[in-house]
């Protein structure tokens, strides 16, 4: 996903700010915060407008570039 | 003789490995029991420390910002019980959250929490209690934030008396200097008006507050990201400050406090000798003006804070009942002296001689000498001393290229590269000993001429000759050793370690040069060798997943990938020249794939490896996730990506 062209260059342009949440290590901080956006298991993928009030894009479990582009051009959308 | 070689491996390894730190300094925890038996009914103290990273900082149980304090979650045995955490006393840090100014409350440096074990009467004195548990806290620096996690376990033994352990005496005294002080002489009284609460603190006699004060909200009322004032002394004589109701910081999350009836918190000031801290609760009436008289009502109960309380006069001190204490944060480190690591360097030496290739020489050396000195005995011995000395000048010979060599290149040699190529040698040799390829056989004859000489100069070049003649295996030995004294600063301790092994390797012929007699008694050469030499080998692929673990840290993920290829490729290459590199093969053979495929390989793969022996790739700059993050960045008007992912 995160080596994909045009994503790469579309992160860039829009500014995104990148936030992982690694669970590999099971952190209850981490369990306990995600149920926030609907789901039970990792991964999960949430992408948020720049408008604070704007509600979030929780990505489907499997997705694709396209899907991805999709999301942050909505995302860019609801921004302004 | 197996494991004293494997520690010299592993020795060399980490101190190679210590050398070079690998990623950035963490930060360590430690756990220390204040005994090592308790009398049922008593009670002692468990202190946990952090030791923080450069720039990092952990929570106070109210981290002035969004954060979370260190905690324990305990596994106790029954008839244990274990008070709460309590913390020493915190500084206000000015720091960045999320690329806003901010105060937090917390710690950096060292900081020592304690907690209070309570044993009850039903513990059966003479067993042994396990105490286990984790503890667990949040850091920071301005950027980031990790958890941190430290799992401890150590046994207490009921006993008739309890018994402290002297050597943490002083370190619990100290400890307990940080934590809130006894406030039950101290009364406190707050006011409200139009967001100041106005805190009047009753101090007891012969205590004077000194600047700096500062009062830790732990019930957040008070609004930690506001400076906070000198007081001063009323007419009363007490101390008066103002402080900040806490109405909210959106911009770094945090919530107005819920209003209480009284104002909680640590109140540090200093006493004149340094800083000391009193836990307050100050009532703080709803009617807003508050006459002064009240004293009585107003006057609030204090936390009483935890005194030392261990009973006095039980200074019995048992060294067999040290508790021990499990502490995977590597107290281990500095166990390896100087010396105790040159006597393993002089076993390495030592073990030389038994590799099949040196071996069955040692008796005939030794025969040797026997033959041309006759019965002479003090003649045999100074052939043997002959011997010894050529040995070793061919070592100082040795050191002295190699130091200079480290002079000159050394500093160029970046870690990721020291640290591939230590890990290709130990490879290397580790296939050498399996007997996959062997080389250097040509200098067996050539050796031969020299040491055919007769006389003390004779012994004096076959000493010279011992090691280099037998590179099949020394060549790898020396390997390590080189690395060994690599990794060391000083010149004169690297000198040290070739004088060392060099007397590993020539003490028992001088040994046997002294006592001919002891010649009948060395075990026959045999196919046991060829097992040693196998055996050993599994030792030096130990030490290569030890460097490569280091290795991996160093160079990321994507290029470790590309360099295990890259050693199979070597791998191959080796073979294909211990396969059809040696003289009994047709000329072609030889010369096609023994050699030019052999070689391209080999060098193929060193050019693999060395070309991804850097830093990983400069990737996407992710953000590390802390609780409250997102509430915390959404305001910044930014599209934000959260991945919650995992490694499995």
């Amino acid at each position: 996903m995160f080596s994909n062209k045009e994503i790469l260059a579309k992160l860039k342009e829009l500014n995104v700010l990148l936030i992982k949440a690694d669970n590999t290590k099971r952190l209850q901080t981490i369990s306990d915060d995600f149920p926030r956006y609907g789901r039970v298991a990792l991964p999960v993928n949430v992408i948020a407008p720049a408008d604070p009030n704007a509600p979030v894009i929780v990505m489907p479990e499997v997705f694709g570039p396209e899907e991805a582009l999709k999301a942050l051009e909505e995302a860019a959308k609801a921004s302004r | 003789m197996h494991r004293a070689l494997f520690f010299f491996f592993i020795l060399s390894t980490q101190t190679v490995l210590g050398q070079f730190s690998l990623g950035e300094k963490e930060t360590t925890a430690k756990v220390t029991p204040e005994y090592s038996a308790v009398e049922p009914g008593d009670s002692f103290k468990v202190a946990f420390t952090l030791n923080h990273a450069e720039h990092f900082h952990s929570y106070f149980k109210n981290a002035g910002v969004v954060g979370s304090p260190p905690s324990v979650t305990w596994e106790l045995p029954d008839g244990l019980r274990a008070g709460k955490l309590l913390f020493p006393q915190p500084a206000a840090i000015r720091t960045m959250v999320g690329g806003v100014d901010a105060t937090l409350y917390g710690y950096d440096g060292e900081a020592t929490f304690v907690v209070k074990i309570e044993a009850s009467e039903d513990l059966k004195v003479g067993s042994e209690y396990e105490i286990k548990g984790s503890f667990d806290w949040q850091e920071c620096d301005d950027k980031s934030c990790l958890m941190g996690s430290h799992d401890f376990s150590f046994k207490v033994i009921a006993r008739e008396e309890s018994l402290p352990i002297k050597a943490n005496e002083n370190f619990f005294e100290v400890a307990s200097t940080a934590l809130p002080q006894d406030g039950s002489a101290w009364g406190a009284l707050a006011t409200e008006k139009e967001g100041k609460i106005s805190l009047e603190i009753i101090f007891p006699e012969g205590i004077e507050i000194g600047e700096p004060v500062y009062f830790f909200s732990t019930d957040q009322q008070i609004d930690s990201q506001a400076p906070q004032e000198e007081g001063t002394l009323n007419k009363e004589g007490h101390y008066v400050m103002t402080l900040q109701r806490n109405q909210g910081t959106k911009g770094l999350a945090i919530d107005a406090g819920e209003v209480g009836e009284s104002i909680k918190g640590l109140f540090t000031f200093s006493d004149g000798f340094g800083s000391s801290s009193i836990e307050i609760s100050a009532l703080l009436p709803s009617g807003a003006t508050s006459g002064s008289g009240t004293t009585g009502e107003a006057l609030s109960a204090f936390v009483p804070a935890t005194a030392a309380d261990r009973k006095a006069g039980l200074e019995v001190y048992d060294v067999n009942v040290l508790p021990e204490v499990v502490d995977p944060g590597g107290s281990k480190e500095k166990e390896v002296t100087f010396f105790s690591s040159l006597w393993l360097v002089f076993l390495g030496g030592l073990i030389l001689n038994l590799m099949p290739c040196v071996f069955p020489v040692l008796g005939l050396k030794i025969m040797g000498f026997v033959a041309q000195a006759g019965e002479d005995e003090k003649k045999i011995k100074i052939h043997g001393m002959v011997f010894g000395l050529g040995l070793l000048i061919t070592m100082w010979i040795l050191a002295a290229v190699i130091i200079s060599l480290k002079l000159n290149w050394g500093e160029q040699l970046s870690e990721p590269v020291f640290l591939g190529t230590m890990i290709i040698v130990f490879f290397l040799m580790g296939l050498n000993l399996f007997g996959l390829f062997e080389f250097g056989s040509k200098m067996t004859s050539v050796g031969g001429e020299l040491q055919s000489k007769k006389g003390y100069s004779g012994s004096f070049f076959s000493g010279v000759l011992t090691t280099l003649v037998a590179t099949p295996c020394s060549g790898p030995f020396l390997g390590a050793v080189m690395a060994f004294a690599l990794s060391q600063e000083n010149r004169s301790i690297q000198f040290a370690v070739f004088t060392v092994f060099g007397l590993g390797i020539a003490s028992p012929y001088v040994i046997l040069s002294l006592f001919p007699a002891l010649i009948k008694k060395l075990p026959r050469p045999g196919a046991w060798m060829e097992t040693f030499k196998q055996v050993m080998a599994f030792f030096v692929f130990a030490t290569v997943v030890f460097f490569m673990k280091g290795y991996l840290k160093i160079v990321g993920e994507d290029h470790f990938n590309i360099f295990l290829f890259a050693l199979c490729l070597i791998g191959l290459g080796v073979y294909l020249y211990g396969r059809y590199g040696t003289p009994t093969m047709a000329k072609t053979k030889r010369l096609v794939t023994g050699y030019g495929l052999a070689g391209l390989m080999t060098f193929g793969g060193l050019a693999w490896a060395y070309s991804t022996a850097k830093p990983p790739k400069q990737g996407l700059a992710w953000h590390e996730w802390y609780p409250g993050i997102m509430e915390i960045s959404r305001p910044k008007g930014r599209i934000i990506w959260l991945d919650y992912t995992a490694d499995w």
